[in-house]
């Protein structure tokens, strides 16, 4: 199967700090690929250089390759059309400020859809997608800030789905939800890789054995170990990783 | 809250089931192909049970596998953990009955050529209530049904009776100091012999299923 | 025999713990006094600052609702409704229409309106209205060219009441005439105090200049015999009496409240008026009440007579009306009108430019040491003395750049005064939006601008709204910067160039120039509800943010 993104000797740099080295990986389409390790192993760094959120941070250098779909992000990639195909769900529920419908519709309505039936069957089809649709559909209106911090979370989500990606990722989507939260989110998830390829960076062990098909574990800006996610949870090649998944270190 | 959650592992442990139903139902197929061997002293048959024996010990070792990979990626905690606790102490129970069909095939295999002393009655009869025992036992850990394990190791008596009725049958031919008879006798006793094992196994998944359900041990 | 004394070491421990003891007991008094003198002082500062404040603002709001004045007048306080005017014989009464807001008037007044002398009401009563008398045709003496004449006191009725600002006189048998009608029954003062000369003349320095009430019933009553305890002259007070059953008579009965036989001993009985004035004219010392109009030709001089006038200042009419000269009459609609102008304008110069530079200093701007020159720059301009704004928008706007004293010279000052200040509190509300919030509008393909307009503005609208709104209080307020530059003029504005006063400029000049002491404190109670208001407002938004 071809990949979806191909990174190929990606090394980063925030400014004299060298945050990757030399991280090589495939990302299979349709699969949730989950990224563990310490903090500061450099697995959000790795995550925000695929739809190039780190241009936003001062001083960052990339070099190496980000193909995805063969085209090289880091050349003449349209950073625009990038992110609306690589989308992005942060740390903490971040809704805008205004309405849910408003929150959903914020994204096709930068890419220019005006039209008001389109725009309503977007942010129904959106919240359908991401499981929220029942709860919230008779308040639309109202604002998105007024929701619980899971439903925040799917709506953000939802937010995404909306500029129609191809690829979603999650930066520790639930490490700020309570467990009944999380596991929704978890089965969306399941039920969304079905349409999106995830890459999902996570501080929860067990979250990634639950919901991802293949780990990556990061060790100080060096990826250590990628594979299925049975073969790294029941029988890692690396010491390392078996020492972090099992809870030795980190 | 009251919409499910946790979609995926629920899947994986239907599907866990539905796989220790179907070696069940290879382990029920291969008595029955046994017994009918026997019955019918067809050795081709019986050699069919001893081939695909294989297939059932693969079986448990990928089922093995599987509860480890599902312990180690879904951490499955309270009736769920035990669930799969009781899955991997059944499988091998189920793999262990598979071994007694083949054990029996081996009996037919050597009895194919002789004459009974005596048509041959407790011997199917009891494979066919071992059958409908391990299906039920099987049934009852799907469902997690404790009120039917119960009911399941409680007719392992009557593969006792049937056992022990054989045995005194058998005694008779044994006093008759034919050689022929005595070792057809002797087969036929260890193949009973068998089968109430095999009944015990049963018995012993029906325990598990009373684990999986209340957390606690039982001697049925 | 041992060496050491043991008793006496024991003793000697006892005596260590003990002033260890003491020496915390005073510790922890000393302590507890220093919390004390803490506490006074803090609950001292804090219940001084609190009184100040409500010692200016209550007395600003009670001077804004109730006028309050001392009077210094030729006539006595004291009024009647039925009195003989010599139009008429017999009595009269005066009727006005009751759109007219007046609660009593002097003879003088009541003269010079007849006369036709001012020919509005706004010397008055300070209402812009135009003055209708009307008068019977049998009336004696002349008036002026608007007076109207009615063959009958129905008909003077009928016509005051329908025309706001007529007014009329009808003699006082006929007072049922103006029942259920839009009339309004004005009590006459026509009493003034009329004293021999010799008591207004120079004696050591004291020269009596007044009377109150309090003196008055005194004298009367014979309790006060010496002008020395009135502040006069020594010289011995002359009570003269008018003659008995004259109007004069009975105000004077009225006034000392007592029957005639308990009057001042030493008073000089009358028969006739003649007698009366020659009496007063000739007796050292003499005093009485005398009618205001008899005074001039009878040759008699008047002491001034000083009483307090309260009544309700701040009324809505006040608001609604138009000024008319300078202010002294009418309301403040107009002000109100160019105050309102001012802020819109100054809201509409200021908040886009103040934004913008928030969001360049906030978003756009390299974070280094001009940026931080142009944050001392903003902070420093929002310290400089109002008027040095006006200093310069009078030089800038005013005369370098020809805008004239008028509305644009006036609220680009402003503007640029309320600048930092938007500024300011533009920045924080917009650091104050989450990172989070841009980061998930420019994942989603958003641009930058867009981010911004989209995102960010209105996160940060409220705390950006609760700047404007402050810096509105400040300008509404703002006297100075307006002084060189928005020009004093109270009629509504026309356009940008026009002169406008506004409420702070008006509360200014109406103190400045001495007009009224009433339009300044209603001018100051209206600006302090204003900005009450302002801030009460930004209160709200503010809860409402955090």
């Amino acid at each position: 199967m071809r990949s979806k993104l191909s990174i190929k000797e990606l090394d980063f740099y925030y400014g004299d700090f060298k945050a990757l080295h030399k991280v090589s990986m495939e990302i299979e389409p349709n699969k949730v690929t989950a990224l563990i390790g310490p903090s500061g192993c450099g697995k959000s760094t790795l995550l925000k250089t695929l739809n190039r959120m780190n241009d936003l941070v001062a001083g960052s250098v990339v070099d190496g390759t980000v193909l995805y779909d063969g085209d090289d992000i880091y050349g003449k990639y349209d950073i625009i059309q990038l992110r609306k195909k690589i989308g992005m769900v942060f740390q903490s529920p971040n809704p805008f400020a205004m309405s849910i419908y408003d929150n959903i519709a914020y994204g096709p309505r930068i890419h220019g859809i005006k039209n008001k039936k389109v725009l309503d069957r977007i942010v129904e089809k959106s919240l359908r997608q991401a499981a929220i649709w029942e709860e919230i559909k008779n308040r639309l209106k109202g604002p998105a800030l007024g929701l619980s911090g899971g439903q925040q979370q799917r709506l953000c989500i939802a937010r995404v789905l909306a500029v129609e990606p191809d690829v979603i990722l999650m930066d520790e989507p639930t490490s700020a939800l309570d467990p009944v939260s999380t596991s929704r989110i978890e089965d969306l998830i399941d039920e969304l890789k079905k349409e999106y390829t995830i890459i999902i960076v996570t501080h929860n062990m067990q979250q990634a054995g639950r919901i991802s098909d293949s780990t990556a574990f990061f060790l100080n800006g060096y990826l250590e170990e990628m594979g299925a996610t049975e073969k790294i949870f029941f029988n890692p090649d690396s010491k390392k990783t078996e020492d972090y998944i099992s809870g030795k270190f980190g | 809250m009251s919409t499910k959650t946790r979609i995926h592992f629920t899947n994986v442990m239907e599907e866990l089931n539905k796989e220790i139903l179907m070696m069940g139902v290879y382990v029920e197929e291969a008595l029955k192909k046994a017994i009918d061997a026997l019955k019918n002293q067809d050795v081709n048959l019986a050699e069919e049970v001893i081939k695909e024996d294989e297939r059932i010990n693969a079986l448990e070792i990928e089922l093995f596998d599987k509860v480890a990979i599902v312990l180690a990626t879904e951490q499955p905690v309270a009736t769920d953990l035990r669930h799969l606790m009781g899955a991997i102490r059944i499988i091998t129970d189920l793999e262990r009955a598979g071994d007694y069909a083949v054990h029996i095939a081996e009996g037919a295999v050597r009895l194919a050529g002789e004459t009974y002393l005596t048509p041959l009655r407790q011997i199917p009869e009891a494979g066919d209530e071992a059958r409908q025992m391990l299906r039920d036992a099987l049934t009852a850990f799907v469902n997690s049904d404790e009120g039917l394990a119960r009911e399941v190791a409680a007719r392992d008596d009557i593969l006792d009776k049937l056992h022990k009725k054989l045995l005194k049958k058998m005694l008779k031919y044994m006093n008759k100091d034919d050689e022929a008879d005595i070792e057809q006798a002797t087969t036929l006793i260890s193949l009973a012999r068998f089968l109430e094992r095999l009944g015990d196994h049963v018995t012993n998944i029906c325990e598990w299923v009373i684990y999986s359900k209340t957390g606690e041990h039982v001697e049925l | 025999m041992s060496i050491i004394n043991l008793p006496a070491i024991d003793s000697s421990i006892d005596r260590l713990v003990e002033i260890e003891r003491q020496k915390s007991n005073t510790n922890y008094e000393k302590a507890k006094r220093r919390n004390l003198a803490a506490n006074v002082l803090l609950w001292g500062s804090a219940a001084l600052t609190l009184g100040i404040l409500l010692y200016i603002l209550g007395f600003i709001l009670y001077r804004g609702f109730r006028s309050d004045n001392i009077i210094e007048s030729d006539f006595i306080d004291s009024s009647g409704i039925s009195v003989p005017l010599d139009w008429h014989d017999g009595d009269s009464v005066l009727i006005v229409n009751d759109k007219t807001r007046l609660k009593e008037i002097n003879l003088r007044d009541l003269e010079s309106l007849l006369n036709g002398k001012p020919d509005n009401w706004g010397n008055i009563n300070s209402q812009d209205l135009d003055v209708l008398p009307y008068m019977l045709s049998s009336a004696k003496g002349e008036f002026g060219k608007n007076t109207t004449y009615r063959e009958s006191p129905s008909e003077i009725v009928s016509s005051v009441a329908s025309q706001p600002g007529a007014l009329g006189l009808i003699p006082a048998s006929f007072l049922s005439l103006t029942e259920n009608k839009d009339i309004n029954i004005i009590p006459v003062k026509m009493l003034s105090v009329g004293v021999n000369p010799s008591v207004l003349e120079i004696e050591n320095n004291i020269k009596l200049r007044y009377i109150d009430r309090k003196i008055l019933r005194k004298i009367l009553r014979g309790e006060l015999t010496n002008w020395q305890e009135a502040a006069g002259r020594d010289m011995p007070v002359r009570l003269v009496l008018p003659p008995p059953g004259s109007f004069e008579w009975d105000a004077l009965i009225e006034i000392a409240g007592v029957s005639s036989e308990e009057l001042a001993q030493s008073a000089v009985g009358t028969s006739s008026f003649d007698e009366f004035y020659s009496k007063i004219n000739s007796t050292p010392g003499a005093f009485g009440m005398i009618r205001n109009d008899r005074a001039e030709e009878n040759n008699i001089k008047l002491l001034s007579y000083r009483y307090r006038q309260t009544g309700a200042n701040l009324q809505w009419w006040f608001l609604f009306e138009e000024p008319k000269r300078a202010g002294r009459v009418g309301g403040i609609s107009t002000i109100v009108l160019n105050t309102i102008y001012m802020v819109l304008l100054t809201v509409l110069f200021s908040t886009p430019i103040g934004i913008g530079a928030a969001v360049y200093l906030t978003e756009y701007a390299k974070q280094g040491t001009l940026v931080k020159m142009l944050r001392l720059g903003t902070e420093t301009l929002a310290g400089i003395p109002s008027i040095i704004f006006g200093l310069f928008g009078f030089i800038v706007f005013v005369g370098a750049m020809h805008m004239g004293i008028g509305l644009l010279s006036g609220t680009l000052t402003l503007t640029l005064m309320i600048l930092p200040t938007i500024i300011r509190t533009s920045e924080e509300a917009i650091k104050g939006v989450p990172r989070s919030f841009s980061a998930g509008s420019l994942a989603l393909g958003a641009g930058k601008w867009q981010t911004i307009y989209k995102v960010v503005l209105p996160a940060a609208a409220p705390g950006i709204l609760t700047g404007v709104i402050l810096a509105i209080g400040r300008a509404v307020g703002e006297t100075a910067a307006l002084l060189f530059t928005m020009g004093f003029d109270y009629r509504a504005v026309k356009n940008l160039s026009t002169s406008a006063r506004v409420l702070s400029t008006h509360l200014y000049q109406l103190v400045k120039e001495g007009i009224s002491f009433d339009r300044a404190f209603a001018t100051a109670t209206i600006l302090i509800f204003i900005v009450l208001f302002v801030n009460l407002v930004s209160t709200r938004l503010i809860k409402r943010k955090y």
